[in-house]
């Protein structure tokens, strides 16, 4: 008889692994969801400085953007709803509607930098901070370029500067009371307005409470301070306490508003002989670039596309259908689970196939039946240009069958889709750090092939990002199409910068390489004289050690049926609201 | 332990790099778990999106007590058994017999591929339902048996006789397998 202790360690060893696709997937899902704990609790994610602050993008432009977006943030507390003091904002916002220059100097906020100074030109989209500590940074959106001066090593880094990384309600204080209108109505906001001073300045004091909530929600407090005879904003304070009254963060910003404001880095103090290290993209790839996102543009304004997936391993059979509607800045994005949780599929897709059909028509009818009457799993993201909202239906569980509807959010910026459109099947995301390199399969396919590298990162548990290599092969012919996409993950990518980044990491844990390949098989030249993808064929190598060597396999098959011409549903965009219980 | 506490109040605070990490740390974890417990790799997925669904929902309320992978576990433990019930309820898909031979299809693989292992993997899934729950948790969660006797609903004593029997089940259907 074996000792117990030998099972014991064989089924200890029954551990199991997938691919990173595949946990990117869940771990978006997941992301998704975290929606649903916000429909419980309205008022908190929505409301957090701090999450607001952080979810930014202009944290890439410097790190001033913390104060620039607690000084936003704080003028956007100033768009609260409460009838008493609405008078008193929309002075406010009409004084601040012409200002050409903020400036800020700010204190506290825990910033390690120290104290700074921060100017914001709105009519010159740019933005420039200068800290305690020698640290500089200047954004030029209309130039695209980011520069950032490290004064350990006298260095000043270029970058390219994205759209993304300067939202637009930074470009205007108005549409920065709108919006934070909007999100603060439903917060519950507790508002004071009186008089008072400040150094020694007749002020009007607005004193702005968001109570916290229990453990959960620090109580988050600003007070304004605004001149009586201008209506511009003089100062703010902001505190942040937990439950028990202690002080989380605190700090304290002035506002003026000069004229005029630096023109580049260098009128912030910067010395004229720092080293330039230049990282920006040569001209030949930024006009393919903007060609590239100008053709997804243009391409993608208006139409429905229905995208079957089929899978490989189960005979090429579809587990799962997706649509995509968009009209302008509206878009609707379905998915579909074609069978139900735990059916057999060899029993059942004959009989899915024939209710499916292959068309267009069929299939859409399809989605719009099993989302009236379907019981599976499904999820719906609808964008109507200004709110958004998400879905789901689980397949599992106390509520499977029912539709489970996420917050509505307000995001004038951001339709915050899943990736997966029409969009993201033809012109995938690449980015402004790629460069054009020439290899024999686009020299003998006529497309230009544009390489991007992403650099691995690890802690000291485990790998949070394998070093990735992204080569996009364009169709210039054909609306800059990306026809073909190869993605290749490898721990000891040659590519990988610091070659000591696995230090520490378990060696168990260091995942073998792979090659995933989306080729664009098939293409569809549509009435609106642009061209689309029809079929993608997905390819894999798997995970393994000799990924370079290894075949790759067929996993699935994407199929595009597409109408450029779409007659939308009634109300296909409206944002629906959740039955009343 | 003290970092688990950490990355949940940092999540609970608003860190969506203290989720990422939290994620990276117990994504495998609970996919090796979530694939034993169900004897079957299909669905394993669904169970891991769940059990982090479930942990984000209900992160503000949630206070960690115990050891963060314990109470994940616990919660795929019993996810896997609603998905079970239902998989029964539809009479539909058998728990796979070949899990192995499915690998080439299936992007979830066993880490260490071995032919004992092969048959380790056919013979859990030959275990009854609250047995193959028992050896999983333990040796894969790391419950104690006061703990697993708590999520089965039954008595310490019950759960740890689950446990041998479960053991003694696997140990004669590979008898010739295991080398002492």
């Amino acid at each position: 008889m074996t000792p117990t202790p030998n099972m014991e360690k064989l089924v200890s060893q029954l551990r199991y692994d997938t691919g990173d696709e595949v946990y990117d997937r869940i771990f978006k899902n997941v992301l998704q969801s975290r929606s649903e704990s916000e429909e419980q609790e309205p008022t908190v994610r929505k409301a957090n400085l701090w999450r607001i602050i952080m979810k930014s993008r202009i944290t890439k432009l410097t790190t001033a953007a913390v104060i620039i977006a607690a000084a936003v943030l704080v003028i956007r507390f100033s768009g609260g709803s409460v009838d008493l003091t609405t008078i008193a904002f929309a002075d406010i916002t009409e004084a601040m509607k012409n200002v050409p220059w903020m400036h800020q100097t700010a204190h506290g906020f825990g910033q390690a930098s120290g104290p700074g100074e921060v100017w914001v030109g709105f009519e010159s989209k740019t933005a420039a901070a200068k800290w305690a500590n020698g640290k500089a940074n200047f954004g030029d959106m209309k130039a695209h370029r980011m520069y950032q001066y490290e004064p350990t090593n006298n260095s000043l880094t270029i970058d390219y500067l994205y759209e993304d990384d300067f939202p637009p309600h930074l470009y205007s204080l108005v549409s920065a009371i709108e919006g934070m209108h909007k999100a603060l109505k439903e917060q519950g906001a507790q508002i004071t307005v009186k008089s008072g001073k400040r150094d020694g300045q007749p002020v009007q004091i607005q004193e702005i409470v968001l109570p916290g909530k229990e453990q959960d929600r620090p109580t988050q407090a600003v007070t304004l301070y605004i001149r009586p005879d201008s209506k511009l904003l003089l100062a703010a304070d902001a505190r942040v306490t937990d439950a028990n009254g202690a002080t989380i963060t605190e700090g304290e910003i002035a506002f003026s508003y000069p004229a005029s404001g630096p023109a580049s880095i260098y009128d912030l103090g910067v010395p004229t002989d720092a080293n330039v290290i230049n990282n920006l993209p040569s001209n030949d790839y930024l006009s393919t670039w903007d060609k590239y996102r100008q053709c997804r543009a243009e391409g993608t304004c208006e139409y429905i596309a229905v995208i079957t997936h089929a899978d490989r391993s189960l005979g090429d059979i579809v587990t799962m259908v997706e649509v995509d509607y968009k009209s302008g800045r509206k878009q609707r994005w379905q998915r579909h689970s074609v069978f139900n949780m735990g059916e057999q599929f060899d029993k059942y897709w004959p009989q899915y196939k024939e209710q499916l059909g292959d068309s267009f028509e069929s299939l859409l009818a399809w989605t719009i039946k099993d989302n009236e009457q379907g019981k599976g799993s499904s999820s719906v993201s609808i964008y109507d240009g200004r709110y958004s909202r998400h879905a789901v239906r689980k397949a599992l569980g106390k509520d499977a069958g029912k539709w489970k509807y996420y917050r509505k959010q307000y995001s004038p910026d951001d339709p915050g889709m899943p990736t997966g459109s029409l969009g993201d099947l033809g012109w995938p995301y690449i980015g402004a750090d790629g460069h054009i390199l020439e290899d024999d399969f686009s020299k003998a396919k006529g497309l230009i092939c544009i390489e991007r590298l992403q650099q691995g990162s690890a802690d000291t548990e485990s790998i949070t990002l394998l070093p990735a290599r992204f080569l996009f092969y364009v169709d210039p012919h054909k609306d800059h199409i990306c026809t073909r996409k190869v993605t290749e993950r490898s721990a000891d990518a040659d590519w990988q910068q610091d070659k000591n980044w696995l230090d520490g990491v378990d060696s168990e844990k260091i995942r073998a390489g792979s090659i995933t390949v989306e080729e664009v098989t098939e293409m569809t030249h549509a009435h609106n004289g642009h061209w689309y993808p029809k079929v993608i064929v997905v390819k894999q190598t798997g995970i393994r050690k000799d990924y370079k060597d290894a075949p790759l396999e067929v996993r699935t098959t994407k199929t595009i049926y597409l109408q450029t011409e779409p007659k939308f549903p009634d109300g296909i965009f409206d944002i629906p609201e959740p039955p009343t219980q | 332990m003290v970092e688990d506490a950490i990355l949940v109040w940092r999540y609970k605070h608003g860190s969506d790099d203290a989720l990422r990490r939290i994620y990276e740390k117990y994504k495998r974890d609970l996919l090796t778990l979530s694939v034993n417990l169900l004897a079957d790799t299909a669905g394993a997925e669904d169970i891991v999106q769940d059990v982090f669904a479930g942990f984000v929902q209900s992160a503000r309320s949630f206070r960690l007590t115990g050891s963060l992978k314990a109470y994940l576990a616990t919660c795929a433990a019993n996810r896997a058994r609603d998905y079970l019930r239902k998989r029964q309820h539809r009479q539909t898909v058998p728990v796979r017999e070949e899990t192995e031979a499915s690998e080439s299809d299936n992007p979830v693989r066993l880490v260490i591929r071995s032919e004992q292992l092969r048959r380790a993997s056919l013979a859990m899934g030959r275990l009854a339902p609250e047995q193959r729950e028992a050896i999983v948790l333990r040796l894969l969660g790391g419950l104690r048996f006061r703990q697993i006797a708590q999520v089965q609903g039954v008595s310490t004593k019950t759960a740890q006789s689950r446990y041998r029997s479960a053991l003694d089940k696997l140990r004669s259907m590979l008898d010739s397998e295991v080398t002492k």
